[in-house]
């Protein structure tokens, strides 16, 4: 009982604050046109008190962390457990804590630079774009100082990844951190369960593939990116359309929160291939009896009703795919659904298209259905080529040709964004192509990826100058 | 030869198709529909529009004939192009709209719907055949488009 009016404590508290800021933004502003000083006092008021209804926010979801987190271990060590240094769930709410705090506040001054001091009054995407790479630069200096001083990443040395075994726990984690050293620049900690038997060894094997693929890491830095381009956002909205301190058209921040969405599905995308390559790391360790042995140890956190990867939890499935096929077959591409590469890459493409157009009203959807079918169609036609090189599953191959599809879509969209300036469209393509031999080689050995990339790259330019030839020539050039 | 025709799958295809159409309805009837425009003069039937009509049907069956490997990307696309055309179509009110796609648009739509389901049916051996066969629907659909739909929008708009 005594928990239970603590929490409503809590929610109440958090919840009148949350009003309180929003009488503050009422009063400022309909004082605004008679007294702007007072209609300043009041914005300052209730920002104040905004921020300590996100700390009573904040607070709550610890709490609710801890309970859910009590949940997974055995009531005889609850208590023991929580009081451990070694907790993983109190790390990871740690490091999300500063990222979102530093996040905020960086780009808080940033902007607030921008606005009060240079005194800008007409905010354009440059100025997003300055604030969005000092806040990133800012973000990444202070995760690289602090993250690797946090807890158990004290004791780890650079380049090593340290396995942590911890009595009664259920499941695995791996976490990484970028650190500041001449011997390697990340940390990475897995956590994983004190057993010694064959399903803690697949989970070991799980976690091992994504510390030797540094997973942790490039999730650590696409938050950090999507962190800078929301806190400029915010922080430029309220000071246009709160305190008028300065004009951002609605247009732009509609282009922004595109962005924000389209960087957002990327890095869920991404998350689903980190999983699944290491679940075929893991079918690569262990063999045949992973996918039996990954379903026991579901069956241990999620409970006996699970039969198969199919059952757990929706939040387990987004994250980690529901087929889970990459440990049945060991290839990496074989638990994404077909439609999932090209549908994100052409959210993605559609979006780098629109920032040069002056609206998004039907240019947006006609876009990404363009992008849509295009990226599928050349997929198809790239189909072939791939799977004699890709030499795995059908999807894993399907999938490869339209992952491949779509990123040669995303650079040429680049390139056809840079147009005129002839220098800036051959290196954002060649960037593109780059890009797409990285990608590349990240399932294929370094003979393959080459050729595959030498096969593919002029089947697109040459379709691209079809395509052109074709819409060009009957309108007599 | 039809037996094996998954009638619920070609219903719900279509079902999308006038779904869209009427998103793009209701997206026109927020922003405020606007007033119609005197219409051009055409000759009726218009055979050089019946030509343009055949070949950009053909161009559409044919991409989501194609995407019908992936049952999800098509009907993204089918709902997407719908709500886009709907929104074009509905521009003016919903009565003209309505009188502008009827007469042909229940025929164009039974035959982008077949093509679709034949295209999901890609794989299975002299099954989509029957269905592209009646598809062809769209030649139909254009005669009709360019000689009866010009015709009733003609008068309609005059009065």
């Amino acid at each position: 009982m005594k928990v239970l009016s603590k929490k409503l404590d809590n929610i109440k508290l958090a919840f009148s604050f949350f009003l309180l800021s929003i009488l503050n933004a009422i009063f400022s502003n309909l004082t605004f046109k008679t007294n702007r000083y007072l209609a300043e006092v009041f914005f300052l008021i209730g920002t104040g008190f905004l921020f300590i209804g996100i700390f009573f926010t904040i607070f709550m979801v610890i709490s609710l962390f801890k309970e859910s987190q009590n949940q997974l271990l055995k009531s005889d060590s609850k208590s023991s457990y929580n009081k451990n240094v070694n907790n993983p769930l109190i790390l990871q709410l740690k490091i999300s804590f500063i990222l979102l705090l530093t996040g905020l506040s960086y780009s808080g001054l940033v902007s607030t630079y921008i606005v009060w001091i240079l005194h800008i009054t007409d905010i354009t995407s440059i100025d997003l774009i300055i604030s969005f790479t000092l806040s990133f630069l800012l973000e990444i200096m202070t995760a690289i100082l602090i993250l690797p001083r946090i807890g158990p990443f004290r004791e780890t040395r650079p380049g090593e990844t340290r396995i942590i075994k911890l009595h009664d726990f259920r499941g695995g984690i791996t976490m990484g951190v970028l650190t500041l050293s001449r011997h390697s620049p990340f940390k990475s900690i897995i956590f994983i369960g004190d057993e010694d038997d064959s399903i803690t060894r697949t989970i070991e094997a799980h976690e091992l593939g994504h510390a030797t693929e540094y997973h942790p890491i490039f999730l650590e830095l696409s938050t950090i990116f999507l962190l800078s381009i929301i806190g400029p956002l915010i922080w430029f909205v309220s000071f246009g359309y709160t305190m008028h301190r300065e004009v951002i058209s609605i247009f732009l921040v509609i282009k922004t929160v595109l962005i924000i969405l389209s960087a957002g599905i990327a890095i869920l995308l991404f998350l689903r291939v980190a999983e699944s390559r290491a679940d075929a790391f893991a079918y690569k360790v262990i063999g045949k009896s992973a996918y039996e042995n990954l379903v026991e140890a579901l069956r241990r956190v999620y409970g006996e009703n699970i039969k198969s990867t199919e059952d757990a939890p929706l939040w387990s499935k987004i994250t980690h795919t529901s087929s889970r096929n990459a440990i049945k077959t060991g290839d990496p591409l074989s638990s994404m659904g077909i439609w999932e590469f090209p549908v994100v890459l052409s959210f993605i493409a559609s979006t780098i298209a629109i920032i040069r157009f002056n609206s998004i009203y039907i240019i947006y959807p006609l876009l990404f259905v363009g992008s849509l079918v295009v990226s599928f169609l050349i997929g198809l036609v790239f189909l072939p080529i791939v799977r004699k090189y890709y030499r795995m599953t059908e999807r894993g191959s399907l999938n490869f040709s339209f992952l491949l599809a779509g990123i040669y879509m995303i650079s040429s969209i680049i390139a056809l964004d840079a147009y005129p300036n002839l220098y800036l469209v051959i290196s954002s393509f060649l960037i593109g192509i780059i890009l797409a031999f990285i990608i590349t080689r990240a399932f294929l050995d370094l003979h393959n990826s080459t050729k595959v990339v030498v096969a593919t790259l002029p089947i697109y330019l040459s379709i691209n100058i079809l395509i052109g030839l074709i819409k060009i020539l009957p309108h007599g050039g | 030869m039809l037996s094996d025709v998954n009638r619920k799958e070609i219903f719900s295809i279509y079902i999308t198709f006038l779904l869209g159409l009427l998103g793009g309805g209701i997206v026109d009837y927020f922003k405020g529909f606007s007033k119609p425009g005197l219409p051009i003069c055409l000759p009726i039937p218009d055979y050089q529009l019946s030509l343009k009509v055949i070949e950009v049907n053909f161009t559409f069956a044919i991409i989501i004939f194609i995407l019908g490997i992936n049952r999800i990307i098509q009907r993204i696309v089918i709902l997407i192009v719908s709500i886009v055309m709907g929104e074009i179509v509905f521009t003016s009110g919903f009565l003209i709209g309505l009188i502008g796609t009827l007469p042909h648009g229940i025929l164009e739509l039974f035959g982008f719907s077949l093509i679709a389901y034949a295209g999901q049916k890609i794989r299975c051996k002299n099954k989509p055949i029957m269905l592209i066969l009646i598809g062809f629907t769209l030649l139909f659909a254009a005669f009709i488009e360019s000689s009866l739909t010009i015709y009733v929008l003609k008068h309609i708009l005059l009065k």
